[in-house]
């Protein structure tokens, strides 16, 4: 029990302590955002990870939420000076509820059908952003207010603190939800839908649940870029947003608890240096996504995290219904 | 009153009639056996009662309530579980997770309300697991709780899918084709589990192919063909019915058992 205890947590204990102790490890103000920037993503990669990794639902539209969020809180202290717990609560709520009205009827789509129905809403978004100037701000975008917390401004290593924090909390909402009856229900939804039915699984209301609750987590990530950033523009609902996310989730280990630290870090930091190669980026993050999904589906968590039990040679697990089964008869 | 009662139960794909107006009960703590040629419509007849698949016309009742409007996943809830044809396993999550999926209507709140009363999800998670390790230990698997269930061989695997869908504590237990691809040994361990399971109230609704198996666990049998139903009696009169030796040996056979 220790050891499985052990097994569990070790990694995420390392990454907290590490995450704690960087502000005094770092030299400057760049690489202490640079770090801020690596807790951000992994938010990001985890509502992606809960959707996509442990639910199967594919949506290609989260930095529309990351987009909306980051909207969302900067309209609430610009037009409405609420305070930042406010202006953040706002955020989410605005998330949450245009989460439900674009789930509602995308969810019915599975696979690539539901991919695309996400893309398409997430380019809506992004024209919105760019010509509904007089909100948005067009391509110049909104400056969001210095980080104020109960009238004191926030220095940047509170900031950095507070969105480790968030992380932290992402973690352990991820952790609870994969240990639970809702991850077993989500791994049903995801493998076997009428199977997951039979066994008393509301498929539309968990498949609904779990695109909301990835909405709102990306919305959160979304907002502290902005209030890292102090701004918030239409390239946080652009292409390059979702081709990092995707990089970020399959290096990083899909369905695994850890990998979207893993990720975050690596989409963060390998262009640090790579600098030379700026034009090659997205190439580069197209191979590696490439060589990852045919040798290393796991990711890079998934050489820490293993299964429970060590696979046979001969055997592959029965993924879908019907692999060790009798269909012949 | 009859546990369950299928009244004039019709599915039409198309032109095709794949259930034609087939009527029967079953009464509580009875095992009932459905079989047939293959396509005489028994799996459309379990997607009909477990809610996977919507009725044309005629009415199913359980326990006295009509499941018309009653959605598939909330059948587990008013004592109706069932296993499949092919084995349905979630071959990544660990065989104790597989069995506890099975109590996920009798306990836990629903998705939001889950995240906000950890307490309460933390307790059932107790509960689910100390009840999940009984219904192992009952089909004889606890020793392989901690295996990934995609690893474990076929006749296993179907263990596991009993002990989950018992796990909703149901009134009656639908298994669909339980004893295929099970060796002689596994058969007969699956047929002392469902005696089991049958001395202590619960009903059986099964459909299956293997003849032998069936004709010796079930009280009555319900002959399907081409979607209608042909026969139903005591397995005696079953295997002497001439309509139901029709269907399965053809015409001549008939004939030939008759002289």
């Amino acid at each position: 029990m220790t050891a499985t205890l052990m097994r569990n947590w070790l990694p995420a204990i390392v990454i907290l302590a590490l995450g704690l102790a960087l502000p005094f490890l770092v030299a400057g103000n760049y690489q202490l955002r640079l770090a801020t920037l690596v807790w951000i993503y992994a938010v990001l990669g985890m509502g992606f990870n809960m959707l996509f990794g442990f639910a199967g639902q594919l949506s290609l539209g989260q930095q529309a939420f990351f987009a909306i969020g980051a909207y969302a809180f900067a309209l609430a202290q610009i037009h409405l000076g609420l305070s930042l717990p406010l202006a953040a609560l706002t955020g989410l709520a605005v998330c949450a509820l245009v989460s439900i009205l674009v789930g509602l009827p995308v969810l019915r789509m599975r696979t690539h059908y539901l991919a695309m129905a996400t893309l398409m809403f997430a380019m809506v978004v992004h024209d919105v952003a760019l010509r509904w100037t007089d909100v948005t701000g067009g391509t110049s975008g909104l400056r969001v207010p210095p980080p104020h917390l109960f009238g004191d401004r926030l220095e940047r290593i509170e900031v950095y603190y507070l969105i480790m924090a968030l992380a932290t909390v992402v973690f352990l909402l991820q952790v609870f939800v994969k240990s639970t009856h809702l991850g077993r229900a989500l791994e049903a939804v995801k493998t076997d839908e009428s199977a997951a039915m039979s066994l008393g699984v509301n498929v539309t209301y968990y498949k609904l649940g779990v695109f909301v609750l990835a909405a709102s987590v990306a919305g959160v990530a979304g907002m502290a870029y902005a209030m890292v950033s102090r701004g918030v523009d239409p390239s946080y609902s652009g292409i390059g947003m979702v081709i990092n996310l995707l990089t970020l989730a399959v290096i990083g280990g899909l369905g695994t608890r850890i990998g979207p630290f893993f990720g975050a870090a690596l989409v963060i930091l390998l262009p640090q240096f790579l600098a030379g190669l700026q034009e090659y980026q997205t190439l580069l993050y197209g191979v590696a996504l490439l060589l990852f999904m045919i040798f290393l589906p796991g990711g890079l968590a998934g050489l820490i995290e293993r299964p429970a039990m060590k696979a046979p040679e001969q055997d592959t697990p029965s993924e879908r219904p019907g692999r060790l089964g009798s269909e012949a008869r | 009153m009859p546990l369950l009662s299928v009244r004039e139960a019709t599915k039409r794909f198309g032109g095709l009639a794949a259930v034609d107006r087939v009527s029967f009960d079953v009464t509580g703590g009875e095992v009932l056996g459905v079989i047939g040629p293959n396509g005489a419509g028994k799996s459309t007849l379990f997607n009909l009662i477990s809610g996977l698949t919507p009725l044309t016309s005629g009415r199913i009742v359980f326990a006295g309530r009509d499941l018309a409007r009653l959605p598939a996943h909330k059948r587990p809830q008013i004592g109706m579980a069932r296993t499949f044809q092919i084995v349905r396993q979630f071959g990544h999550l660990p065989v104790i997770d597989n069995v506890m999926l099975g109590g996920h209507t009798r306990t836990t709140p629903g998705f939001f309300r889950s995240l906000v009363r950890i307490p309460t999800v933390l307790a059932n998670e107790r509960r689910l697991r100390d009840a999940a390790m009984e219904w192992l230990a009952t089909v004889g698997l606890e020793a392989r709780a901690h295996d990934l269930a995609g690893y474990l061989p076929h006749g296993q695997q179907r263990l596991i899918e009993i002990a989950r869908a018992m796990m909703a504590e149901p009134d009656i237990l639908l298994l669909d084709e339980p004893a295929a691809g099970l060796n002689g040994a596994e058969t007969a361990h699956l047929m002392r589990l469902l005696r089991g399971l049958n001395d202590k109230g619960r009903s059986l609704l099964i459909v299956e192919h293997d003849m032998k198996f069936i004709m010796q666990l079930c009280d009555r049998i319900v002959v399907l063909d081409h979607g209608a139903r042909i026969a139903e009696g005591a397995p005696d009169d079953i295997r002497r019915d001439p309509a139901v030796i029709e269907a399965y040996l053809g015409k001549d056979a008939t004939s030939h058992a008759q002289h």
